[in-house]
């Protein structure tokens, strides 16, 4: 079975000085994993060529698709297209449909300059169209572009959520008492056995002493076994327990 | 209970997992959707195969399993070309990327003779070719689909055919185009009591949405379960069949069918434009023909000339005159005629074949070879294409010949028999009844098989799964795959618009440029000016595409020309 890895790259100057935190990161994330697709790597860089253009050509070879966030409008510190017409050695080119396209959207404006830029993209981009006339969404090799505005990066994440779909996880989570050092030994037993099943500790949202345990994998009944193993493998003082309702499908952190 | 989970079965619509409107996604210069998916894929003419063979997939079942279980299914469902009593070619891809052919093609029965259709004036007698038991060959499809599962599936022949022996058994309901094609057949069907009485329930035929339900077919299906192919030709189907050909002056008797044999076969492969494209070696004459027309486009820029543009159907329609006219003169079973497959595809002589396309003039015919008529044969075939989550692969293209085959049932067994006899040059020099004249390569002996244009065919790149492919169509399925090939490779279009352009066909003779209904009339206007003759045709072959985009992604597509469906996930 083929699950397509993924990279995420987000472009943005203000997140790295710190003025603006990313809120694109955390939603992606989170819907990749309910569609059951493999993230791989999240990274940022400012919104420059050469900067755009290293990353890009790093995690293109690496993983099967790279998302991209920001860096697409008709700014002078949008560079996402140069960016990765540099990566791919290509050229920037005026595509005709765009042109075409912001003629008609821009028909009572005069603003050349902007309009030219939008237009260009690399020799080898793909567009895809979608059916309401929303701008559309360029696609270099394996590259997809979203734009940076909140709203329109998840509308054009969702268009494209097929490309991304693989087998969702299942998480069960054990919740424990003890401190985390007095767990590893159980931890290692399970992980000898149950080599397929990620096992993960938090200390999070639980109360103080108190430690939770995830479990999780594609393979349902993996999680199922590898869970009651671990009840098992667990000292009866630990007070080990699944908590009522414990999550099932994909898990969500709140 | 059963019943009500079939029909949810049924209802269950394919192609809308993805589908939320106004939020699709689609290539510049496109307005036709596929269906899309990430794992698997399958697209066949029959909406029920198709969901049991995305069904089979889900579960673990690879493209071999998936494919076998279709192709019995529509034994059942699509008995218009889905057989048991048939027979047809499959290609396919292991996971590990070996490309193999299996031949479940008819045989002529031992007791046949090159003459045995011949009126006593010399001219071939169409009546006895098509119609009842002696046109049958030895079916083939059962040995086929259960030698290629043995080899390559996961499933128990039990579990591949139990989908359809429920659909036989249970009975589903009947779709309309498969109502009016039994009203239309009705007349045919009551010369045949065991036919009408499966066909014509009550003596009418069903109106569309009755239930068909074919005992004596579930029979025969839960005879494979039992026994495996023995059964059919050995066993009790055997013995059925044989009783039935007997009582009706047929010829396939018990030792015919225990002396079937499917046959793998080396696959042709030619390339294109950095691509291996992999096709059905003869009796099939598609491979050689589909290749052979590759070979003689590869050196014109056809994305500059433009799809259906009137340059590019002029040297399509050139090359595939060419390729029409050596499929006259050459082609035959190559177990016992020689068959020049080297020369045919050899790409030196595709040049030269190109060298000889004038620019913007057309050719005639008998200046291009003066030579044999190309032989008559159905349109009524069916093709499926899956791929599964490994990149296992299967393209099959199976078929009764006529549409319901010879309308014979043989008593006893449910199953229709073919009339792939009619596919042998019945009398080779001389016109049949459409005027045609036919080759000697392909003249009826025992144990022969007829030529075929059945084109299942696989598309790699460097070894890697790119698309698998196939159409009924008879010659016309050698020129449908050919352009949905060029559709895909030269002019970027994705599945679903790929199978749906419209298309022409040529096939040397008659003289004349057949073209669909959709061609803008300047085009058409170019075309004859270069002095094509043009006949407006209806529509022709139904395209079942699946492939495997450069993002990875897998389209798939089912040529709406005729109902079907595409699915995967």
């Amino acid at each position: 079975m083929k699950i397509p890895s993924i990279a995420l790259l987000i472009i943005n100057n203000e997140v790295l000085s710190g003025r603006l935190s990313d809120c694109h990161a955390p939603y992606l994330a989170r819907r990749l994993d309910e569609l059951g697709a493999d993230l791989g790597q999240i990274r940022t860089v400012p919104s420059e060529v050469e900067a755009i253009a290293t990353s890009v050509q790093a995690l293109a070879g690496t993983f099967d698709l790279v998302l991209t966030a920001g860096g697409l409008g008709p700014a002078p510190d949008d560079r996402t297209m140069a960016g990765l017409a540099r990566a791919f050695d290509q050229r920037l080119v005026r595509h005709t449909f765009l042109e075409n396209l912001i003629a008609h959207q821009f028909q009572d404006h005069d603003v050349p300059a902007a309009r030219n830029k939008l237009a260009e993209v690399p020799d080898e981009a793909r567009i895809l169209v979608r059916a309401e006339g929303d701008w559309p969404q360029v696609v270099v090799r394996n590259v997809y572009t979203l734009p940076g505005a909140p709203s329109r990066l998840r509308q054009a994440f969702e268009a494209l959520a097929e490309l991304f779909g693989g087998v969702p996880r299942t998480r069960r989570t054990v919740q424990v008492e003890t401190e985390e050092a007095h767990l590893v030994p159980y931890l290692n037993r399970a992980v000898r056995i149950h080599p397929e099943v990620r096992l993960g500790v938090h200390h999070g949202s639980t109360e103080p002493g108190t430690l939770c345990l995830f479990l999780e994998s594609r393979d349902p009944v993996a999680v199922e076994k590898a869970c009651e193993d671990l009840l098992g493998l667990l000292p009866p003082a630990m007070k080990p327990h699944r908590p009522e309702g414990s999550p099932s499908g994909p898990a969500r952190e709140t | 209970m059963k019943r009500l989970l079939l029909l949810f079965f049924l209802l269950w619509m394919p192609g809308l997992a993805w589908a939320q409107d106004g939020n699709i996604l689609l290539e510049e210069g496109q307005i036709f959707r596929p269906t899309t998916g990430r794992q698997a894929m399958v697209s066949s003419a029959e909406p029920i195969s198709t969901r049991i063979g995305v069904e089979v997939l889900r579960r673990g079942g690879n493209a071999v399993d998936a494919a076998v279980t279709m192709a019995f299914v529509e034994a059942v469902t699509l008995p218009r070309a889905g057989n048991l009593g048939g027979g047809g070619f499959l290609l396919l891809r292991t996971p590990q990327g070996r490309i193999r052919a299996l031949d479940f093609r008819e045989t002529a029965p031992r007791r046949a003779s090159r003459n045995m259709y011949r009126k006593p004036s010399g001219e071939a007698d169409l009546e006895l070719s098509t119609r009842g038991h002696l046109a049958a060959g030895v079916p083939g499809t059962v040995a086929g689909l259960a030698q290629v599962l043995d080899e390559h599936g996961t499933l128990s022949l039990r579990e591949a055919i139990e989908p359809a022996r429920r659909l036989a058994e249970e009975g589903f309901p009947v779709p309309p185009t498969l109502a009016a094609d039994l009203a239309g057949l009705a007349q045919r069907l009551r010369r045949h009591p065991a036919s009408s009485e499966i066909f014509l329930p009550g003596g009418r035929p069903p109106d569309p949405g009755d239930l068909l339900v074919q005992k004596d077919l579930a029979w025969s299906l839960s005879r494979l379960q039992e026994e495996g192919a023995e059964a059919f030709y050995r066993g009790e189907i055997a013995r059925r069949l044989a009783r039935d050909m007997t009582r009706n002056g047929g010829l396939i008797d018990m030792q015919d069918l225990a002396g079937y044999r499917a046959v793998w076969r080396e696959p042709l492969v030619g390339t294109y434009r950095g691509h291996e494209v992999w096709s059905m070696p003869p009796p099939s004459s598609g491979g050689v023909h589909l290749i052979q027309i590759l070979n003689m486009l590869e050196g014109d820029d056809l994305s500059a000339l433009g799809q259906n543009s009137a340059a590019t159907l002029h040297l399509l329609a050139e090359a595939m005159r060419a390729a029409y006219a050596d499929r006259s003169e050459w082609l035959g079973d190559p177990d016992f005629v020689r068959v020049p497959q080297a020369h045919l595809l050899d790409k030196d002589y595709a040049r030269a074949l190109r060298r000889g396309i004038p620019q913007g003039q057309a050719r005639r015919s008998q200046d291009v070879r003066p030579g044999r008529f190309p032989c008559f044969e159905s349109e009524e075939t069916t093709h499926l294409s899956v791929v599964d989550p490994e990149g296992g692969a299967v393209s099959l293209t199976y078929t009764l010949n006529f549409s319901y085959g010879s309308g014979v049932v043989a008593a006893g067994t449910g199953i229709l028999l073919n009339n792939e006899m009619d596919d042998f040059a019945a009398a080779p020099g001389r016109p049949n009844a459409f005027g045609l004249v036919q080759g000697e390569r392909n003249a009826i002996a025992p144990r022969k098989r007829p030529l075929s244009s059945m084109t299942p065919t696989l598309v790699t790149r460097e070894g890697e799964f790119v698309m698998a492919l196939g159409s009924p169509g008879g010659p016309r399925i050698i020129s449908t795959v050919l352009q949905v090939l060029l559709n895909v490779l030269d002019f970027g279009l994705n599945a679903q618009e790929a199978v749906s352009r419209p298309r022409i066909h040529h096939q040397w003779l008659p003289d004349e440029l057949r073209f669909e209904q959709g061609l803008s009339p300047d085009t058409l206007g170019l075309l004859e000016r270069m002095g094509h003759r043009l006949a407006p045709g209806t529509a022709t072959g139904q395209c079942a595409l699946v492939r495997r985009r450069s993002d990875g992604i897998l389209e798939g597509a089912i040529d709406l020309r005729r109902p079907g469906s595409a699915e995967g996930y």
